[in-house]
């Protein structure tokens, strides 16, 4: 059945995109949030 | 009555300052001309083809010469800040806007007949000319769309880098439902069978006149305030 | 933190619920008896198309509630949302095509419903290309806010106008003929697990957004405060 090639390329298409949308974003929120903690940090230190 | 008088005035001033410089005016013929002649190396446009290519051909250039030509009206309102002086004067935004969408529907007409006329003489399709009465319709509301959301986006674009680029992106995918209305009644009053009205087709034009319109009222003063 | 604990109950809940609709979908529906297996890309694409629409409803939503409160938090929201919702359109577009191709033997048909999430992808590729080109935090979130009102209210009519256009263009008919009932079960299964899963994904986009606009408004403070 070389129609389920198309069933099977739906899905993993989609979820790949999705699962590598959330990766990249999770990525991105761990460092923005350090960034932030260290920067108050380093801002209360000079007050 | 006052805001009539103050809407007035400033179609009055766009046209007078259009009549001079030309500008706006000569690019949205220029081009017209220019992609009917593009159109006819593509498609070649024949005795046999020109009834059925002939609604998407014209609405196509209506859109395309349309959008250039209302950028560069609202540009010359940005270049010397001359909007700017509307926000101090005791004229009202939405009567501002008004006036844009009058003026811009005023060039958008003037382009459309000069391009139908070109259409007639250069792909001798004289019954363009002889539904006249009935295209007129379809164009001025077709036409009223396009300014409502093109006045109002040439002044979003305006504002932004690349404004000229992005404004077509930004208003093609939008007026959709009026190309496909303006297509399709004209195609209609150039081809039907007896049984088949336009009607239809005019109420989705109305429809997207009536509701940008509104929207586009309450969300102008958003663009100009700075 | 109370919404801490929410969000680790939803992901908790969707660690049930998407492996469970995985099992519904591809074990328990029956088989399509015309289109056989390749019809169970419906349940995907269905989900993706709402999720989109979630999106840019979100989008429309918060881009009113920018214009009234004037507060960047809303125009955060809502370009997150929309940045989701162009994510799932663009994978509709494209799931759509892998299901006509086997089932139809084309890639596209002008379905009123595909070229309304076509012309849609395109209205939302220009409120993020109009983003890009307004520097200004203010007037970006002011401009982008019209586009995502008035390209959400184009749904309707864009619909309806596609819809009539179809019936005089007739191209390929698209019929399904009735759902079995257990078929609709299981797609109201993922619909909800796939929309509950979208919300997380809009909740941790905007979250990446809203730490970026932080971090700008300290390195604005801090240069006002030595300017």
């Amino acid at each position: 059945m070389d129609k389920l090639f198309y069933l099977f390329g739906a899905y993993s298409a989609a979820w790949l995109a999705v699962a590598a949308y959330l990766y990249f974003n999770l990525g991105k929120l761990k460092r923005l949030e350090n960034r932030i903690e260290d920067i108050e940090e380093l801002l209360k230190g000079k007050r | 009555m006052r805001f009539a008088g103050n809407t007035l005035a400033i179609v009055r001033k766009d046209i007078l300052l259009e009549f001079r410089g030309k500008e706006a005016l000569s690019i949205m013929i220029f081009l017209s001309l220019l992609l009917l002649v593009i159109f006819n190396l593509a498609v070649d446009i024949q005795s046999e083809n020109v009834a059925s290519l002939a609604s998407g051909i014209l609405w196509v250039v209506f859109a395309f010469s349309g959008i250039l030509g209302m950028g560069k009206t609202s540009l010359s309102e940005r270049d010397d800040g001359a909007y700017l002086n509307i926000l101090f004067s005791t004229v009202s935004m939405e009567s501002f806007y008004i006036a844009k969408v009058i003026s811009n529907l005023i060039f958008l007409l003037l382009m459309e007949v000069f391009t139908i006329l070109s259409f007639v003489i250069l792909f001798n399709y004289e019954r363009l000319i002889r539904t006249f009465p009935a295209l007129a319709i379809p164009l001025l509301l077709g036409s009223l769309g396009f300014s409502i959301v093109g006045t109002l986006f040439s002044f979003l674009s305006t504002g932004s880098r690349f404004g000229e680029i992005i404004l077509p992106f930004l208003f093609l995918p939008l007026v959709v439902p009026v190309l496909i209305g303006g297509v399709s009644a004209t195609d209609i009053i150039l081809n039907g069978s007896p049984g088949e009205s336009p009607a239809k087709w005019l109420k989705v034009l109305v429809v997207f006149d009536l509701l940008y319109l509104f929207i586009s009222l309450i969300l102008f003063r958003h663009i100009v305030e700075e | 933190m109370k919404s801490g604990k929410i969000i680790r109950g939803i992901i908790l809940l969707l660690a049930i619920l998407l492996p469970a609709s995985f099992y519904l979908i591809f074990q328990v529906a029956p088989s399509e008896k015309i289109m056989g297996d390749v019809q169970r890309i419906f349940y995907l694409h269905i989900s993706l198309a709402m999720s989109a629409y979630l999106g840019f409803g979100l989008l429309f939503v918060s881009s009113i509630l920018f214009l009234v409160k004037k507060t960047l938090y809303w125009d955060t929201l809502a370009f997150s949302a929309g940045e989701v919702g162009l994510l799932f359109s663009t994978l509709v577009l494209i799931t759509g095509s892998l299901w006509a191709r086997p089932v139809w033997n084309v890639w596209w048909t002008w379905d009123p419903r595909l070229v309304t999430m076509l012309i849609l992808w395109f209205i939302y590729i220009g409120y993020f290309m109009l983003r890009k080109a307004i520097p200004e935090r203010m007037k970006r979130a002011r401009y982008s806010a019209i586009i995502g009102i008035l390209g959400f209210l184009d749904v309707p009519v864009v619909r309806l106008a596609t819809k009539w256009w179809r019936s005089i263009h007739p191209r390929l008919a698209r019929e399904g003929g009735g759902l079995d009932p257990l078929m609709v079960k299981v797609m109201l299964f993922s619909l909800v697990t796939f929309l509950i899963f979208t919300s997380l994904l809009i909740y941790i986009r905007f979250r990446v957004a809203w730490a970026e606009e932080r971090i700008n408004e300290i390195f604005n403070d801090v240069e006002d405060y030595n300017g």
